[in-house]
């Protein structure tokens, strides 16, 4: 029904209307429509429920709503790259352009059991990396006396930077493992995204199937089997291999094109893996930058201007040319390549340093001995780097690139038993290994196990160094 | 002759040949005659002497055959244009330098181009009396606080207290006390219309000034015939209030 009204005054847009019934009524007035005061109007009826507008509202809220969680969920920005850790457990990581991490999968009933502990999603890939490797040393699956080996491969499109540095890779695996007191093989090798595909199809992750390839190149015996189900400590065990050698390309040829390769292109565009190999009993480790097999010294120094872990960031050229005769040579040489030294220099402190150092020359004998059990198990692994440095530079200038894979063991141990007390480098990191000492000469009994510090002091805490950051 | 929109049916019944009833009508209705006639010329008119009354009433007569529902006016503002009208001619036939030309134009009045100007002519003097007996009450209005915008807000949405309300402002203004105690202190006498109509006291305070407002029109009914023709006011008949 349509109800009729007098309209008695006229307004701006709208009307005041007198129904029959002896309402008074606001209506709004079409546009374009010319009201006269007495003329007779049809007063819109209300049409529908009155609540209709709020359902209206309502409903597009809805939709929109549903279309958001449709259309979101299903389009998250996709991974730019993918980084798999094998540790036993075996986590693969979506990385986004902007170094976030968007997806995390377990590979094995290990790494979902990780993932279960830790949230890794949305965080720097640097972060969740730390976050899985320590979860993974909370957990035992590396533990002191074990054969570790930590296998990170990051895919990488041809032709292009990787799309985070893997120093950074390293140092986020590193740190963790460091401040747990464990010695690991550390490897990080750059894939192509082909290669993850394939290993996806495989059911394996990127780094055991890349060890399954190279393997089948290699012709040593490694089944799918075998590598789906064991860590790859067991697997290296079982078979005699050297992951890393596998990995790393066989023989020098690869090595020394490599070296030329680098000595061409920028620090950044290498895309060879970092391979550090801090498993051996002895304090030694190479690491192999561009490529190239450093000596624990002098890489400790190239490997430290690249990633910045805790006591490397101190270490300083001018410091190192004054106090290692021969240096100059080596960096002339071969230093440009590392030209993106991110060495901060900080002041000295080789007051404390040098009554620290002659401890750990001791301890260092023991060390060998394989006692890992030794109170000075922390300082063993941190320490060691350091004394090494000097003497692994000349090692490094005297082998001059012809290292050679069988004698690095003899390196190593020849290395190790020379520790000239020249202490170049200090840091933080060592004052905190002193620090350590100290207290864990005291509280070793209590604590039970050697090395741990009940507490961190205050004046360490801002440096982030304990395994449960 | 009250309530105003019964009319309506009234004339219905006389134009369908009811000759007694339209004397009736015509002897009830002699008083709005009067008075229509007696604004228009501006002077006190007596019956019987005066020819402008009896041409008013024959003016009056006409306007009852030709009255049209659908034209929208009511037949009072009806009546009174045509009155008017004649008695404009009226006046212009006394005239006699405007005599000779009039004539002719009186003589055409059957000429049916004539007759749709006639139709024409009223229909606008019908809007436009309208709206200006629609302005004159807003002022009357204003003379008391209320604004059309008050009444949109405080007017009744539910139609039973509309009805009861539009009873209580006949009741008061039919009461010529209680009107005239309204009209002198501009505010409701709400205790004795509380009495009156049984209304509770805030039933009727909350619509004060449509009260006000709707008295007013009925009260002045005849001067807003547009107006209170257009409304359809419960029949107090219903309460039980007889009514003429």
């Amino acid at each position: 029904m349509k109800t009729q009204g007098m309209i008695v005054k006229v307004k701006s847009n709208s009307c005041i209307v007198l129904t029959p019934e002896g309402d008074y009524r606001e209506v709004p007035l079409l546009e374009g429509s010319r009201a006269r005061v007495g003329q007779e109007i049809e007063i819109p009826q209300r049409k529908t429920l009155p609540y209709f507008r709020f359902l209206m509202v309502a409903a597009s809220l809805l939709v929109v709503v549903v279309l958001a969680g449709r259309f979101f969920p299903l389009a998250p920005p996709p991974a730019a790259a993918y980084l798999t850790i094998d540790i036993n457990p075996s986590v693969e990581l979506g990385v986004t352009s902007s170094e976030k991490v968007i997806s995390a999968r377990g590979l094995n009933s290990d790494g979902e059991q990780i993932l279960a502990k830790v949230a890794v999603r949305g965080l720097k890939l640097q972060d969740a990396v730390a976050r899985i490797v320590s979860q993974a040393v909370t957990d035992q699956f590396l533990c002191d006396l074990d054969d570790n080996i930590i296998l990170a491969t990051l895919t990488v499109e041809e032709d292009q930077d990787p799309l985070v540095e893997l120093d950074v890779v390293y140092e986020a695996i590193e740190k963790p493992v460091k401040s747990g007191g464990i010695l690991a093989e550390i490897i990080i090798e750059p894939v192509t995204p082909k290669m993850r595909e394939d290993a996806t199809k495989t059911g394996l992750s990127t780094g055991k199937f890349l060890v399954l390839k190279k393997s089948g190149e290699k012709g040593v015996p490694v089944s799918a089997d075998e590598l789906g189900g064991s860590s790859l400590g067991n697997l290296e065990k079982a078979n005699e291999i050297s992951i890393i050698e596998l990995i790393r390309g066989n023989g020098k040829d690869a090595e020394e094109k490599n070296v030329e390769a680098v000595k061409n292109a920028k620090p950044g565009k290498a895309r060879s893996g970092i391979y550090y190999d801090g498993r051996k009993k002895a304090p030694d480790f190479e690491i192999i930058t561009g490529g190239k097999t450093i000596k624990a010294g002098a890489e400790h120094e190239q490997d430290k201007n690249k990633s910045e872990s805790p006591g490397k960031s101190d270490v300083k050229r001018r410091d190192n040319s004054k106090f290692v005769p021969g240096n100059n040579d080596y960096f002339s040489d071969n230093k440009n390549n590392n030209s993106d030294n991110k060495n901060k220099d900080k002041d000295n402190k080789n007051n404390n340093r040098n009554d620290n150092k002659n401890k750990d020359n001791k301890t260092n004998d023991s060390d060998k001995n394989n006692n890992n059990k030794d109170k000075n198990y922390n300082d063993r692994s941190i320490k060691d780097i350091k004394n090494n440095d000097k003497r692994d530079e000349k090692n490094y200038n005297d082998s001059n690139y012809g290292w050679n894979n069988k004698d690095k063991s003899n390196n190593v141990k020849n290395n190790h038993n020379d520790n000239n007390g020249d202490d170049n480098t200090r840091s933080k990191w060592e004052e905190k290994e002193s620090w350590i000492r100290q207290k864990t000469e005291s509280t070793e009994n209590e604590t039970g196990f050697p090395g741990t510090p009940l507490r961190w002091p205050l004046e360490f805490r801002h440096l982030n160094l304990h395994p449960s950051k | 002759m009250f309530p105003v929109q019964d009319l309506d049916n009234t004339v219905k019944n006389i134009k369908q040949g009811d000759q007694l009833a339209r004397e009736d009508f015509l002897e009830s209705c002699k008083p709005f005659v009067f008075r229509a006639a007696c604004k228009f010329c501006k002077r006190v008119l007596d019956w019987g002497r005066d020819d402008e009354l009896a041409i008013a009433l024959i003016a009056f007569n006409e306007a009852i055959d030709r009255f049209r529902e659908d034209r929208g006016v009511p037949f009072l503002a009806f009546a009174r244009l045509v009155m008017i009208s004649r008695l404009k001619d009226y006046y212009r036939r006394e005239n006699r330098v405007a005599a000779a030309g009039l004539s002719l134009q009186a003589d055409s009045q059957n000429n049916l181009e004539c007759a749709r100007s006639w139709e024409a002519y009223l229909e606008e003097e019908a809007f436009r009396e309208r709206e200006e007996e629609i302005k004159e009450y807003e002022v009357l209005l204003s003379g008391y606080g209320v604004s059309f915008e008050d009444l949109v807000k405080c007017s009744p949405r539910h139609r039973d207290t509309r009805r009861s309300l539009l009873l209580a402002a006949r009741e008061l203004a039919d009461r010529n006390q209680l009107f005239s105690e309204l009209k002198a202190k501009k505010k409701l006498p709400l205790m004795e219309l509380e009495k009156l109509t049984g209304l509770s006291r805030k039933t009727l305070e909350r619509g004060r000034k449509y009260i006000i407002a709707m008295a007013l029109l009925i009260n002045s009914r005849e001067d807003y015939l547009y107006l209170s023709s257009y409304l359809k006011l419960p029949s107090p008949a219903e309460k039980g209030v007889p009514e003429k």
